[in-house]
């Protein structure tokens, strides 16, 4: 299990993270969404250990990851921004990683050289940016990390490899329980492969639950009403009206908001089932997010 | 695999090594130019001769081996910090399950051993090829050769990784790197050019006292290779070189403890430590105030004016100070907007407003300082060819200091006698007085003066007679002269120039005594001046004598004619009666041959 507890990091006098809490459980896919500049790739840094925090505490398995290789060990990171040594190839990288990383697989290197359409001698720095994070894929997986850290990972690469990539992290996770920490603006990719989200918005997480109990929370309404009712028994994000039909988007159980509104005697109403990007964008607008008139 | 050693790990080793592969190779190719080949030409000329091989294998450390060191350190630290200079990269070593200690240790391994092993392997070679040749004085000269190598290599293998990890910057390294090895020198030198321009009676003086911060300055300014004990040729600075290897060692731990608290999002920054920033702000405040505030001032004063203008400096100065720092601002801040900020400004414009107060009301006593007897161990004067050197003890100090005193006291005075337009003394003769007193505390403290001497009327500031009391005591005449006044005294030559040196005339051995008797009389009624201040007319001569000197350590033994001898020149006027009277007399005129 990776903890952060009350992180907080300043840069220059902005704080990217504020006092920041997450908690992204074993064996699962946690997806980390978030507006640009809410503090994803920071937190993910210290997670690997790259930043140390200037107060709180991120550990993994309970140990601290800063400066512990042990730790780090377990850990593959695969930033949004993909690294390598100038001039290097593929194999080269193979080779230092095969040196760093104790559970590097060599064998897995050499099965996925069939997923992985590259040559292996071109230096990294000269394949295109979809075909550097495939590099960089697979040499992560191969490191046979317990917790995989992704960076918004499947940017610039095409649909088919897309796929190919998440195949293989949800069999990692399937057969090996391998954790994975995924920040991503594709939310809707996230939706299909996330047990639990974490939205995080000035440096702060927002919510943090599985992706379940996130949907059963939140819920879009389509009514009719003969004559303006009370609402104020309802927690409502959001609340617009085309015609006499009104939507409104209400936070809570199902079967709660239905029997409230039910009590309203309403001409006619609906419940439907929110996808992960309208709850993220419903939730920031309720975190002070004046969208409505500008995305809705 | 993971480090088992903790302090080093044979993968990053191997990649470093990769990177630093080019360099590698042109050092290693640099070295066996330098040596087996140079070596094995020479050893042909040379052959039998080896400690001239010894002393060529000396050299070339001397000469090439500090360059090589200064050079190929910094690139090799850059090369392998340069990790650190962006986000990506640092991201990159930072994720990895290896322990900074361990990354900056193993770093540090690869790149020693680049620059170390080779010269060692090269070494060796050019020891077996000469040993035929040199018998085991090559491995004598290869072993300090070498050993000169590892002080040079860590040395500024430490200076470079302390600059490179002082940035976060890949262009900062090297700059910082560049600057800091010639700075001091720089600095001290401008500062005493300033001094002399400004404070009255300071000399520019060439013997730094800072250039042990600038190795590769001091290593050609003081250092050489020499004869040594037991006829084998040595360094002549062997401490300096062991105290260079220490400071390596103590600035490879400093760029540590700088990379151990590194933040790693401190790349792209200027100064990657957050506590330095104000040095640096500060420090190229001060670096552009002086040396950029020093062109400014060459290049809009002193170039279309004579004198200095104190004021025009400051103003430069401030000028200077200004560019430095915003610039140091812009750079930290990573913007133009750096106006905002002008409080900071504010010390620096007041240090500037301080030294010129300082200077031009002499607030430290710089200019009005004479050493007491208590203070001083002794005095030098030198005033235009008449030179003594007396202990603090002896009253003729008094008779200096007082000289001293009394040129300090007449400073406006004396310098309303320079005529700017002209570069020259109006209505006086000028002479060069230069005090040196060897301080109780081992410092040495120098001053220089130009003095008028005025004819009409004359002796205005009452120089000549503080000067006449100094050089016509017989204590002074019997230090100043002590080949004339010694027991033992004797001529070994005297020649005899008129006034305008149209001739040359000796005088015959038989009347050496009889001149050097009167000489001594004439010395000790002042009838001669000692200190070049003669008013000359036709009837001048000019006496040339050599006498023996009195200290030479050769045994009384020796011959006459090996000893060495002193050389001394009197203007002998008719006042000068006993003197002059056997110049007329006895004196010859010698053909100039050719």
């Amino acid at each position: 299990m990776i903890k952060a507890e009350a992180v907080t990091k300043t840069f220059d006098g902005f704080k990217a993270l504020d006092s920041l809490t997450l908690t992204v459980p074993t064996g699962g896919i946690y997806g980390l969404v978030g507006p640009n500049g809410s503090g994803k790739s920071t937190i993910i840094r210290h997670i690997t250990g790259i930043y140390r925090p200037d107060s709180g505490s991120i550990t993994v398995d309970g140990k601290p990851v800063y400066e512990n290789p042990g730790v780090k060990a377990r850990i593959a990171y695969i930033s949004d921004d993909i690294y390598a040594f100038l001039s290097s190839s593929l194999k080269d990288m193979r080779d230092f990683y095969k040196g760093i990383y104790p559970a590097f697989d060599t064998q897995r290197y050499e099965t996925l050289k069939e997923v992985f359409p590259l040559d292996e001698k071109k230096a990294i720095r000269h394949l295109s940016k979809g075909m550097q994070k495939q590099a960089a894929f697979w040499l992560a997986v191969c490191c046979r990390p317990d917790y995989l850290v992704l960076d918004e990972p499947v940017d610039g690469l095409d649909p088919v490899m897309r796929r190919k990539v998440w195949g293989i992290i949800m069999n990692d996770v399937a057969e090996r329980g391998t954790t994975v920490l995924v920040s991503s603006h594709n939310l809707r990719e996230l939706e299909d492969v996330c047990d639990h989200v974490g939205i995080i918005d000035h440096g702060k997480v927002l919510i943090e639950r599985s992706l379940s109990e996130l949907q059963d929370n939140m819920v879009k309404v389509q009514t009719v009403f003969e004559e303006e009712p009370d609402l104020s028994s309802l927690d409502i994000l959001h609340d617009s009206s085309v015609g006499k039909v009104r939507t409104l988007i209400v936070r809570g159980r199902q079967d709660e908001i239905a029997k409230k509104i039910s009590c309203l005697s309403p001409v006619f109403f609906d419940l439907l089932p929110l996808s992960l990007e309208e709850i993220f964008i419903y939730e920031l607008g309720g975190a002070d997010y004046d969208f409505q008139d500008r995305v809705l | 695999m993971t480090s088992k050693t903790g302090f080093f790990n044979p993968t990053i080793a191997r990649s470093a090594f990769k990177r630093t592969m080019p360099l590698w190779a042109v050092h290693a190719v640099i070295w066996i130019f330098a040596m087996p080949v140079l070596l094995g030409n020479l050893s042909s000329y040379y052959g039998e001769n080896p400690e001239r091989l010894g002393y060529y294998i000396l050299m070339t450390m001397f000469i090439g081996g500090t360059l090589m060191a200064f050079g190929f350190c910094c690139a090799l630290s850059e090369i392998l910090c340069n990790y650190l200079y962006s986000s990506k990269s640092i991201g990159f070593y930072h994720s990895l399950p290896v322990k900074r200690s361990c990354i900056f240790s193993t770093h540090l391994i690869v790149q020693l051993g680049v620059l170390l092993v080779p010269a060692a392997l090269i070494g060796a070679f050019s020891a077996i090829m000469l040993t035929p040749t040199m018998g085991g004085d090559a491995w004598y000269y290869i072993g300090k050769w070498l050993l000169c190598y590892v002080f040079f290599c860590v040395f500024f293998t430490g200076f470079s990784l302390l600059c490179c990890h002082l940035t976060g910057h890949v262009a900062f390294g090297t700059v910082f790197y560049l600057i800091l090895n010639f700075a001091a020198v720089i600095l001290e030198g401008l500062i005493r050019t300033l001094s002399s321009f400004f404070i009255y009676g300071m000399t520019f003086r060439s013997d730094f006292v800072l250039d042990a911060l600038s190795p590769i300055i001091h290593n050609y300014m003081r250092f050489n290779v020499n004869m040594g004990q037991g006829s084998y040729y040595a360094f002549s600075g062997n401490t300096y070189y062991v105290i260079l290897a220490a400071a390596g060692c103590v600035m490879t731990a400093l760029a540590f403890m700088l990379y151990q608290s590194r933040k790693s999002e401190s790349s792209g920054e200027v100064v990657s430590s957050a506590p330095l920033r104000p040095v640096f702000k500060y420090c190229m405040t001060a670096g552009f105030g002086v040396i950029v505030g020093f062109v400014f001032y060459a290049l809009s004063y002193q170039l279309y004016n004579d004198g200095h203008s104190l004021l025009w400096l400051g103003i430069c100065m401030t000028a200077a100070s200004a560019i430095g720092y915003f610039g140091s601002e812009m750079l930290l801040k990573k913007s133009l907007k750096v106006l905002k900020y002008w409080r900071g400004f504010l010390l620096p414009v007041a240090l500037i407003v301080f030294f010129m107060v300082s200077i031009s009301f002499d607030l430290f006593g710089m200019e009005s300082y004479v050493p007491s007897p208590d203070k001083a161990d002794s005095v030098y004067l030198s005033v235009y060819g008449a030179n003594i050197k007396v202990p603090s003890d002896s009253p003729i100090y008094d008779k200096i200091t007082a000289l001293h005193s009394v040129i300090v006291e007449n400073k406006k005075a004396n310098l309303s006698y320079y005529d700017e337009s002209s570069r020259a003394w109006h209505d006086c003769d000028m002479l060069y007085a230069y005090f040196t007193y060897n301080l109780k505390n081992g410092n040495e403290l120098r001053r220089q003066y130009d003095l008028p001497v005025s004819l009409e009327p004359y002796d205005i500031m009452g120089y000549d007679k503080a000067m006449s009391e100094i050089f016509t005591d017989p204590e002074a005449l019997d230090i100043m002269y002590a080949g004339i006044f010694s027991e033992e005294a004797s001529l070994s030559m005297a020649y005899v120039y008129p006034w305008n040196y149209d001739e040359c005339l000796t005088i015959d051995s038989p009347h050496y005594k009889e001149l050097l008797t009167a000489l001594r009389t004439d010395l000790l009624s002042g009838s001669i001046s000692t200190y070049g201040h003669t008013t000359e007319t036709e009837d001048t001569y000019y006496l040339e004598i050599a006498v023996p000197d009195p200290y030479d350590d050769l045994d009384s033994a020796s011959l006459p004619s090996a000893r060495d001898v002193i050389y001394y020149q009197f203007p002998i006027t008719p006042q000068a009666e006993k003197t002059y009277a056997i110049i007329t007399n006895s004196a010859n005129y010698v053909p100039v041959e050719g």
